[in-house]
């Protein structure tokens, strides 16, 4: 298990520009603190959308047209894409927070390649995060087990300039999603983040005790409630006076309803109660800790609905950890416990959950039946799947939203490939807040351009700085050395963005 | 950002901001320390039936409520609130009240910079709450805890408690834990004074007026918030203990308030005040996270804007000391440089200093502040000049024109062989469609007058293998004014009456803390005629404005 370095995890929570010996006297305090700060919480799902010819890639917008300008999205928009066949329907009810990005390209993405050129899921593993195109280990193109990243991952970059550790979570252990297409060569995302994902979490039980085993604030929470009492009561008395305007009424309401919010959030701060169908799904688990690439763990959980049960139980334990502000940077990869050619997409209760059945997933995502299936079998498995995947990102949501802290930060879900057969064409960037209010959201947006311009949209908005400034570019290097433009997603920009 | 659809209304609309065919003749002089009444006085241009602003309940900024907590608390360093700075919409200040109220994210930042400030200090509570603790209260028993109390709410909301609210912001202190008197006291100051930086009372500037009897819908501040909108205004923090206890002596009356304006504005907190406005005109909080190509300007690196900022404050302050007025600010030659900017002006670097800034005369291509390298770096992307940048914050800062926002419309990625110049391109973006009437006629020409500025505001000659053209007209006072380039039309601006009167509109609407009031005519009008007595400084407008009724009174509007 990778060391816990305290000191950053407490900077982190104060704020990188607070004095050490002051946090670290306050550190069981803030520790469990409710903040606005800034987050970051990745989902990554491999395979997803690597499907062949592009003939369901649609799934990962809505039905709505893209515009430069962006188009808007609501709940009514959503449902109706669902009803056409559109994953991102699952989505619906969080509508108005998310944001649908049409037309990146990473830099080396293939489109014009001819095919047999090397293409693969490293390919866009290693750009995806990073901003930049390819490299190749030695030069040597031959094999995409070559394949290198160019440049520091957005996550990485973020936790450092957050001055936090990242926690890297899998939805499950057992891993093809880890060591497999994602970062099978070891290498990609980013160059020196390889032992952070060989360390990556899958255990509930480790998670719960890295977000809350600390001394419970008892004493901050109850200061807060005599705080909050107080300021609420003078709000009411103020509010009371009879020559106060409409406006003035208003304000002093939203003022009390952000008092409410606050106190809600705070309450809903504390570890999950023991009673818990999660903290007695978290118990339960410790006996599984038994090692990725066991085989006799692999064979044990990897069906039955373990990948599911497991990677529900990290979603909600790692928001309800940004929620309390003891993570403010989560990579998830989700489905990162499928098996070489077997997942578990199913709700418990379906045919293949009950019967265990492996599937093959990698098969599907690429439009191509299990061994032995009818025809076209793929076509229903996939968008099963896919939905299984936006439904993962609408509990991350929607438990965000909850707990009042979504718009303090950014949620991107992402794969790393798309258009055709792997390649790094039109790859889908699904996101969620607005970053303190810097991004616009509800809107499915004709992006048009290579993914770091997305990711320096979405680094200036987290206050990513280069020399002092919002960063205006992310990554962008190609192998020769030569740097692709800088630049936002306009469209993706409230009239804060620069602050 | 690209604009419009409705040339002709864009430009019957600009016509009428022209504004200077309506405004009446008032005399100030009818009253001699410059005290409007309530109900206006006779020749005053008839108060507007629509407008905004005066809202009774608007947020400190945060450097406004971080100077509070140190004043409040008497603290001997600054506090480090780390609270969100707002972000107005566009071409708005900072302290405008559309934008400040709480919502939960601002909420929980005030909860912990609130618990951030006290905590941090309880570490020497003991000496500290003597500091706070009033000279005359008892030495022990409930008497002293009701002493603090009353003592700190007073100078927090800037007015006394009621009893019954005194009774309620008792509580910290009696539900304190403590093994004994002084432990309990202690507990419940610290719980007391993080709630008090919470609190309606100190959080909000509050303007809701006297109860008494309306004249032409409007009524007085109460003389603790008339207070509170000056010591905002001027020196960007609530009140101090002096201004409190001049309250209390009856300063804001409108017997004395001539005289309590007169000395704040000779307080030299004030200029610090003046240039945050001057800094927010000209966009010069906006210069430090400025970034340039690279590859086209080495030199400009990332602490180069910073020194841009301290350059137009500089220059600013000059102008302010000096005793001058808009007639200055478009004129003047100087600037404050060093190493890092001297190049931008044509001057050797190495004759300067790393990081002092030296006083220089800059040659007679620039004329104002307006070509400070600064705002011509900030009216530009990383490499180009975008005149429509500069051409809208004429239009809006120095003017006060109006337009309508148009619909976005794709821009030609290519170019004809011949527009070689970035002016030639940008005519050729918005030729024909909808987008020419306000870009030929109202936005760019205003932007084309700096062409000879590149993207760091360096002087140029040739744009590309092109002469620079600069030339163009705008209209001013109604009139049409044809220009050679940025010198002529800012000469043009510094006598003109649109330009002052747009001066001190601006300076009203960040004195003011909001836009649209519905007496911004009557204040115009006292401007101008102020103007025909003799020049009128910076500090002139701020007296006329704080003087004037829209400072000093409240509108009623809806009530529930």
């Amino acid at each position: 298990m990778r060391t816990f370095d305290r000191r950053r995890f407490l900077v982190g929570l104060g704020g990188a520009t607070m004095a050490l010996p002051f946090l670290e006297g306050l550190a069981p305090k803030l520790a469990k603190a409710a903040g606005p700060n800034p987050y970051l919480f990745v989902f990554s799902h491999n395979n997803g959308v690597s499907q062949g010819g592009g003939r369901h890639l649609e799934q990962f917008w809505p039905l709505a047209e893209p515009t430069a300008a962006g188009t808007t999205v609501t709940e009514a928009d959503l449902r109706a894409s669902l009803a056409g066949g559109r994953a991102t329907g699952e989505l619906a009810g969080v509508a108005q927070h998310m944001n649908f990005l049409r037309g990146v390209d990473h830099l080396d993405n293939g489109k014009n390649s001819p095919r047999g050129q090397v293409e693969h899921h490293e390919n866009g593993g290693a750009q995806v995060l990073t901003g930049s195109g390819c490299g190749w280990r030695g030069g040597d193109r031959s094999n995409h087990n070559n394949v290198i990243p160019l440049s520091e991952g957005f996550v990485q970059r973020v936790a450092r300039e957050f001055a936090v550790d990242a926690l890297y979570l899998q939805g499950s252990g057992a891993g093809y999603g880890v060591f497999g297409p994602y970062i099978h060569n070891r290498d990609s995302l980013d160059r020196n983040a390889f032992l952070a994902y060989q360390e990556s979490d899958y255990r509930p039980l480790n998670l719960y005790a890295r977000l809350f085993a600390i001394t419970r604030p008892q004493e901050l929470l109850d200061s807060r409630r005599s705080v909050n009492d107080l300021v609420k009561d003078d709000l009411k008395r103020v509010r009371a006076n009879p020559r106060l305007s409409r406006a003035d009424i208003i304000r002093l309401d939203a003022h009390l309803d952000a008092v409410r919010s606050a106190e809600s959030m705070v309450a809903n701060c504390g570890a999950p109660p023991e009673s818990s169908d999660l903290m007695r799904y978290v118990r339960s688990s410790a006996d599984r800790n038994v090692g990725r690439g066991n085989p006799e763990y692999f064979e044990r959980y990897s069906a039955r609905g373990f990948h599911q049960q497991n990677e529900d139980a990290m979603i909600a334990l790692a928001v309800l950890g940004v929620a309390c502000g003891s993570a403010r940077v989560v990579h998830l990869f989700s489905k990162a416990g499928e098996g070489t050619q077997n997942t578990d997409m199913y709700a418990p209760g379906s045919p293949e959950y009950e019967n265990g059945a492996p599937l093959p997933m990698h098969d599907y995502s690429h439009s191509l039946d299990g061994p032995g299936e009818p025809s076209k079998t793929y076509q229903s498995r996939l968008f099963a799947s896919n939905k299984w995947t936006m439904r993962r990102v609408a509990k991350i949501v929607q438990g965000l939203k909850d707990a009042g802290v979504l718009d303090s930060g950014l949620v991107i879900a992402q794969s790393e490939q798309a258009d055709g057969d792997h390649l790094q064409h039109n790859v889908p960037f699904i996101t969620a807040g607005n970053c303190g209010g810097r991004l616009k959201t509800g809107q499915v947006v004709a992006a048009n351009c290579y993914n770091n311009r997305v990711l320096a949209t979405f680094g200036a908005a987290l206050g990513l700085k280069d020399n002092g400034a919002p960063i205006t570019n992310f990554g962008g290097l190609r192998e020769g050395g030569q740097r692709e433009p800088g630049g936002y997603v306009d469209a993706l920009k409230s009239s804060t963005f620069a602050t | 950002m690209r604009i419009q659809t409705a040339s002709a209304v864009g430009f019957i609309t600009l016509m009428l901001a022209g504004c200077t065919g309506t405004i009446g003749d008032a005399d100030s002089s009818r009253s001699p320390d410059g005290v409007v009444p309530f109900g206006g006085q006779p020749g005053d241009p008839p108060e507007r039936e629509r407008g905004v602003g005066g809202m009774g309940y608007v947020r400190l900024t945060p450097s406004q409520w971080a100077s509070g907590a140190r004043q409040l608390l008497r603290l001997t360093t600054n506090v480090d609130a780390r609270l969100s700075r707002v972000q107005p919409s566009e071409f708005h200040f900072d302290n405008d009240e559309g934008t400040l109220g709480f919502g939960a994210i601002s909420y929980l930042q005030h909860q912990e910079a609130a618990e951030a400030v006290v905590e941090v200090r309880m570490a020497a509570a003991d000496a500290w709450l003597i500091a706070l603790m009033p000279s005359d209260a008892p030495q022990s028993g409930v008497g002293r805890t009701e002493a603090f109390a009353r003592s700190l709410l007073k100078r927090a909301w800037r007015r006394a408690p009621s009893p019954d609210e005194l009774a309620a912001w008792l509580k910290p202190f009696s539900d304190a834990p403590g093994a004994d008197e002084a432990a309990k006291f202690k507990a419940g100051a610290r719980r007391f004074m993080i709630a008090l930086l919470q609190s309606p009372g100190f959080v909000y500037r509050t303007a809701v007026g006297e109860p008494v009897t309306p004249i032409n819908d409007r009524v007085p501040l109460q003389a603790f918030e008339l207070a509170t909108r000056l010591s905002l205004a001027l020196y960007d923090a609530p009140p101090d203990d002096a201004m409190l206890a001049s309250v209390e002596a009856g300063d804001f009356s409108d017997a004395k308030l001539s005289a309590t304006v007169d000395r704040a504005l000779s307080d030299p907190r004030a200029r610090e005040g003046l240039l945050r406005f001057h800094e927010q005109l000209y966009f010069a909080q906006e210069y430090p996270s400025l970034s340039k190509d690279a590859t086209r300007f080495p030199g400009f690196s990332a602490g180069t804007g910073e020194h841009l900022r301290q350059d137009m404050l500089r220059t600013v302050a000059a102008v302010i000391d000096s005793g001058g007025g808009l007639a200055e600010l478009f004129s003047t030659r100087k600037a404050f440089v060093n190493k890092a900017t001297a190049r931008l002006y044509g001057l050797d670097p190495s004759s300067y200093s790393d990081s002092a800034y030296t006083e220089v005369t800059l040659d007679a291509n620039r004329a104002g502040v307006l070509t400070r390298a600064g705002w011509l770096a900030w009216g530009a992307g990383p490499a180009e000049r975008r005149q429509v940048r500069r051409g809208l914050a004429m239009l809006h800062n120095v003017m006060c024109e109006t337009y309508q926002n148009g619909e976005p419309q794709d821009f030609p990625k290519t170019f004809p062989n011949e527009a070689k110049t970035s002016r030639k391109r940008l005519e050729h973006t918005v030729s024909g469609g909808t987008c020419m009437g306000c870009h030929a006629t109202i936005i760019n020409p205003k932007g084309f007058a700096f062409e000879h500025f590149d993207a760091v505001g360096q002087y140029q000659t040739m744009d590309n293998t092109e002469p620079v053209d600069a030339s163009g007209k705008v209209f001013l006072d109604g009139a049409e004014v044809r220009f050679a380039s940025h010198v002529e039309l800012m000469t043009a601006l510094a006598a003109s009456t649109q330009a002052q009167t747009c001066y001190a509109r601006r300076m009203s609407h960040y004195l003011l803390g909001f836009e649209k009031s519905t007496l911004e005519d009557v204040l115009v009008a006292r401007v101008v005629s102020a103007t025909k007595k003799g020049p009128v400084t910076a500090k002139d407008i701020a007296r006329i404005v704080i003087l004037g009724s829209a400072f000093r009174t409240r509108k009623l509007t809806e009530k529930l």
